[in-house]
């Protein structure tokens, strides 16, 4: 018996959407299925815009967005069943997460005892058990990420909308994030994420949409992106202590092909991400080097991005 | 990937109580206010305040039954020091509220958690009525926290005179007034609160919106020579109500310091009705 197409649970139909005489989405029409999808587009491409539409925070100026076939705009029923992790870091900083995960849960409209049992779950489930007591304002960036991420899986959603969790993570938190992502994928939840770094999503899924200027360039199988991408140097922007002595540990490697500093760290070039990722915890533990942050340029993608235009 | 067929229908979940939500805002807002050392400050401040009240009881009930026998026997009580008490708690919480209420939604703004409140499941008026009761409860603990104690002193002091009807409608309106006021305070708080991003602006803008009609009250009030103008004091109104509460008279009317006084909360609330509205749509 043959598998049937499943349903589409997020349906953009010729979808605009403008901030005074700023285009933000241009007439874009998408379906996406259960399973994680992948939204790509450099910095200001529409991406966030996307994000808010589905979870009505926005309106659409012209179009339908249909999220489960229900439009998100003011309906409270759907929210119930949608996740979203903004991009921006908002919190309550005096809070610990488990704090402020349950505040966020209980807005749901659960009650404070199950509200709590409930964030402990999640924080449980992105790793921060240990620390979630402690105020957020003691946090890395990554462990915030994981907080935001945290409060949007709480409630078991059925559609998760992220807009680029993996920005600013280190090492360990991203693979914990990547590996929830896919899980959640594989249970059948319908998983968008953004990014604007090919490398992060193509860990997650294999279908992606790309986005530029308000429109969908191309969606699909990730690998005919990445084999346009492969051409172009990605850029890793590293953040972590006594940088210029870490910098040094990367020249010998044939595929790096360009370092250049930045006030808290350096930015490696490199012909070879796949490698480079795999590179920088090894690197950084020989060398006793704390690392901060790990974060992608989009560089790379705007340079995919000049040669789809033409 | 592994992907499954599901076939989604509108949801017909389970019915989840709203004043969850709306009591969840109230404590967390609760929580940060507490959080403030300028909170802790200004609510002993305020006990001094209700202490030298509580001396004040024990002294008039002493006075009352040392005159009780002669003929200088107190028949009926004096409104002054209960107005006095009026004031002080007004001007309190005009100052509580400078010190820690005006960050209430300025601060949400600008730590960017509006999208956080509103891609859940949480209705305008929920958010709204949240943050007005957290600002009513931390306000209650100046005003009518102190209210009922010390007025139920002081009704237990009087409970064996015929003063104690008195005492008892004097006890009702001042509470009832501390709820008038709070309210109106809240929902003023917010709309400066809604309308910038910096705290530091809300709290000038709040000092603004009080001082600046007393001032103008008090200027055009002196050059016309007339009573109308107080009705442009937004304290003034709100003692006006007081003096209606207690005394069932105004020098204009008993019905204007109410109606200036619901006005100015249905005018603040319906500018963070309209501002809330703003960043719920973005």
């Amino acid at each position: 018996m043959g598998r049937t197409r499943p349903e589409a649970t997020v349906v953009l139909d010729r979808v605009t959407r403008g901030y005074g005489s700023v285009i933000g989405l241009n007439d874009v029409s998408l379906s996406m299925y259960p399973g994680v999808t992948g939204l790509l587009g450099p910095n200001g491409a529409g991406k966030s815009t996307m994000m808010k539409l589905l979870t009505g925070l926005m309106r659409p100026g012209q179009g339908q967005v249909k999220v489960m076939g229900e439009s998100p705009f003011r309906n409270a029923a759907l929210m119930r069943r949608l996740g979203f992790c903004p991009e921006w870091d908002a919190f309550y900083r005096d809070m610990s997460g488990f704090e402020f995960v349950s505040f966020l849960t209980r807005l749901n409209g659960i009650e404070r005892k199950q509200a709590e049992e409930m964030a402990t779950r999640a924080l449980v489930k992105v790793d921060l058990r240990q620390k979630m007591d402690e105020p957020i304002s003691t946090y890395s960036k990554g462990m915030r990420q994981r907080t935001k991420l945290a409060q949007a899986i709480v409630h078991d959603p059925d559609v998760l909308l992220l807009d680029e969790p993996l920005n600013g993570t280190d090492p360990v938190g991203r693979k914990i994030i990547v590996d929830l992502i896919r899980q959640m994928g594989e249970e059948g939840k319908t998983v968008l994420v953004s990014s604007h770094v090919l490398h992060e999503v193509e860990v997650m899924t294999r279908n992606i949409v790309l986005i530029h200027r308000g429109k969908v360039l191309a969606e699909g199988e990730i690998q005919n992106i990445r084999d346009m991408i492969d051409k172009q140097p990605h850029h890793i922007v590293i953040e972590c202590t006594q940088p210029r002595r870490f910098a040094t540990c990367f020249a010998p490697f044939g595929d790096v092909t360009q370092i250049s500093f930045t006030p808290n760290g350096f930015v490696v070039a490199t012909t070879d991400p796949d490698a480079c990722y795999e590179r920088i915890p090894r690197l950084a533990l020989d060398n006793d080097v704390k690392l901060r942050a790990l974060t992608c340029s989009d560089n790379d993608l705007s340079a995919v991005f000049r040669y789809l235009i033409g | 990937m592994t992907v499954r067929d599901l076939r989604y229908a509108p949801y017909e979940g389970v019915s989840r109580s709203h004043w969850h939500s709306v009591w969840a805002i109230a404590r967390n807002e609760m929580g940060i206010t507490w959080s403030y050392f300028r909170t802790k400050l200004l609510l002993i401040a305020a006990l001094v305040i209700d202490v030298i009240f509580i001396v004040l009881v024990f002294i008039e009930a002493g006075v009352i039954n040392l005159m009780s026998e002669g003929p200088n026997a107190v028949t009926e009580l004096t409104t002054a020091p209960v107005t006095a008490y009026v004031w002080l708690k007004l001007y309190g919480l005009i100052l509580l509220f400078a010190a820690t209420g005006c960050g209430t939604i300025s601060h949400d703004i600008q730590a960017e958690l509006m999208q956080f409140y509103f891609a859940k499941p949480l209705k305008r008026l929920q958010f709204i009525l949240g943050k007005a009761l957290g600002l009513v409860l931390v306000g209650a603990t100046v005003t009518i926290v102190p209210g009922i104690l010390i007025f139920g002193l002081r009704l237990a002091m009087l409970a064996r005179t015929d003063l104690l009807g008195e005492a008892l409608a004097q006890c009702g309106s001042v509470l009832a007034f501390e709820l008038v006021m709070l309210v109106t305070f809240s929902f003023v708080i917010l709309a400066v609160s809604s309308l910038t991003r910096r705290s530091g602006y809300a709290v000038l803008s709040w000092l603004a919106v009080i001082f600046i009609p007393d001032l103008t009250a008090l200027i055009v009030g002196q050059v016309v020579d007339a009573e109308w103008p107080h009705l442009l004091s937004v304290t003034a109104n709100l003692t006006g109500v007081f003096d209606v509460m207690i005394t069932r008279t105004h020098d204009i009317s008993v019905w204007a310091p109410p109606a200036a006084v619901m006005g100015i909360a249905a005018a603040a609330f319906g500018i963070v009705w309209w501002r809330i509205g703003v960043f719920e749509r973005l």
